[in-house]
């Protein structure tokens, strides 16, 4: 049987022995924690230059970046607050996305994220402007939120309007070019035949043009052509159209309601602003003009045919002595 | 198991039984550490089964009570070392339904090498509770005692009815049933 004394040395001995393995563990544990603080501290500079990366892509991006939560922008990069105007009065945080008049927009492209939208929105100062839209939805501060990605294409847009306009217009006169008046009067003889309603098609020859150009240079005969087009925009309504059909022809497209006649007074009225002297380094320029008429369905039903009979009527005109027009007829030679 | 229980164990029976009769226990269980316990430190389930098993002999106390016994003690000492546990509940069924989820899910994160045992339960009511105890290491008695002890602590007239479940694999299953009994004064 052991002593008391040992007993108690016994004891002690695995106090001792409990300590050192208390001692140890904590040694270790020790070294675990310091371990997973270096790690912790590692992965999180990562986390702060992958975020630094990222608020730099932000900040420097050229697109509008926002970010709508609650209903309510909640982050606009400085490429947004450029865009929408932000300035000292009003800002981009805390207003709705219908204050760009965007929520509509932001609602169709929530359901297809890869779908970019054109449309046009509102700066903060009233100006409208065009924007590609592209949303996401996200996560922002834990919440669920819709990333609003907008580029500024005005420009883009402008020059699409330009580019499609120099495609249709003539260069020296700004009317339709030939091409142009061409799908013009396709469109209209479609409208016409679905609807039922008249139209005529005018082509004007200018009487001697060419005198002009002989004695007063290609210039001259330019700003001719320009003031003629010009006067003749000025003389027709909204609806018609006028097309640079050759160097010196032009063709008129007159479209009117189902209960629509042709005037006479109205082809003498282009007569007499074809014929109105132009000014040109002290001269005055002047010719008169023979106009060929067709009128749909009477002359026609196809774009051909009323444009060559239009032409033989012209050519009828000038036969006749010029400076007249002539309604296409059967004995209108073509 | 953690070092904490054993020592809990040797503390309770050095001032329960004497010093002597832990110290023969000790002795005579195969022990990796001769029977020093660090709070902190992991040691194998065995130990503790020796070391109930001498003390069995020693005392002629069957093991299934001297479980009981330490599971009522250990609870109480629990409050002591950690009030904070204990005070979050209200009641017994508030604290045993919590223990799956809540009370183990931080005693896995304080010991990452901590081995606890599953429980189901399933509340009927007020009055009733069935807890299912799942364990490889067949520690029914110890757990008992340990709710036991929990109801000492909240004063609660609750009686424990007891059922062992067929086996599944390594893990044994018991269904402890607390029902809830009017209080005397009722």
């Amino acid at each position: 049987m052991p002593t008391t004394e040992a007993l108690h040395q016994r004891r002690l001995a695995r106090e001792i022995s409990a300590r050192q393995q208390a001692e140890s563990l904590l040694e270790q544990k020790s070294l675990e924690l310091y371990i997973e603080a270096q790690e912790r501290q590692a992965a999180l500079q990562k986390l702060q230059e992958s975020e630094e990366r990222y608020r730099l892509i932000v900040e420097l991006s050229p697109d509008a970046i926002m970010v709508q939560m609650d209903g309510k922008l909640a982050f606009a990069n400085p490429a947004a607050r450029r865009m929408f105007a932000e300035n000292n009065q009003r800002q981009l945080i805390g207003l709705t996305l219908n204050d760009l008049g965007l929520e509509s927009d932001v609602a169709i492209a929530t359901e297809d994220p890869s779908e970019c939208i054109e449309t046009t929105v509102t700066r903060l100062d009233g100006s409208r402007f065009e924007i590609a839209l592209r949303c996401l939805p996200m996560t922002f501060d834990g919440k669920a939120a819709m990333q609003v990605v907008a580029r500024d294409i005005s420009d883009r847009k402008r020059l699409e309007k330009e580019i499609a306009h120099y495609a249709a217009h003539d260069a020296l006169t700004g009317v339709s070019n030939r091409r142009a008046l061409i799908t013009s009067l396709s469109e209209t003889l479609a409208f016409a035949k679905r609807h039922g309603m008249p139209f005529w098609v005018v082509f004007i020859d200018l009487d001697h043009f060419k005198q002009i150009n002989d004695q007063f240079g290609h210039r001259a005969g330019d700003r001719l052509l320009e003031t003629i087009s010009a006067r003749l925009r000025q003389l027709l309504r909204q609806d018609d159209i006028i097309g640079r059909y050759g160097g010196d022809e032009f063709v008129l497209l007159l479209r009117g309601g189902p209960e629509a006649r042709l005037s006479t007074s109205l082809l003498e009225r282009i007569m007499q602003v074809v014929c109105e002297p132009v000014d040109f380094e002290g001269h005055k320029l002047e010719v008169t003009c023979s106009l060929g008429v067709t009128a749909y369905p009477e002359d026609g039903d196809s774009e051909d045919l009323l444009i060559e009979r239009a032409d033989a009527a012209m050519y009828a005109a000038k036969s006749s002595g010029r400076n007249l027009y002539q309604r296409y007829n059967a004995d209108v030679q073509q | 198991m953690k070092g904490i229980v054993f020592r809990e164990f040797i503390d309770m029976v050095e001032s329960q039984f004497s010093t002597k009769t832990a110290d023969t226990i000790i002795e005579a269980s195969s022990l990796s550490t001769n029977g020093a316990y660090a709070s902190v430190g992991t040691y194998p389930h065995q130990e503790m089964v020796d070391l109930v098993s001498n003390l069995a002999t020693q005392t002629g106390i069957s093991v299934p009570d001297l479980l009981q016994h330490f599971g009522r003690h250990l609870f109480g000492r629990f409050v002591e070392i950690h009030p904070n546990m204990t005070n979050a509940f209200s009641d017994v069924f508030s604290l045993l339904s919590a223990l799956e989820n809540t009370i183990h899910v931080d005693v896995n994160k304080l010991y990452r090498d901590a081995e606890t045992p599953s429980f189901t339960y399933e509340q009927n009511g007020q009055q009733q509770m069935v807890f299912i105890y799942r364990s490889r290491r067949r520690m029914a008695d110890f757990a008992q005692g340990l709710i036991e002890g929990c109801i000492a602590h909240f004063k609660e007239n609750i009686t424990i009815e007891r059922s062992e479940l067929p086996s599944q694999g390594e893990e044994a299953l018991t269904r402890f049933t607390l029902i809830r009994t009017a209080n005397a004064d009722d």
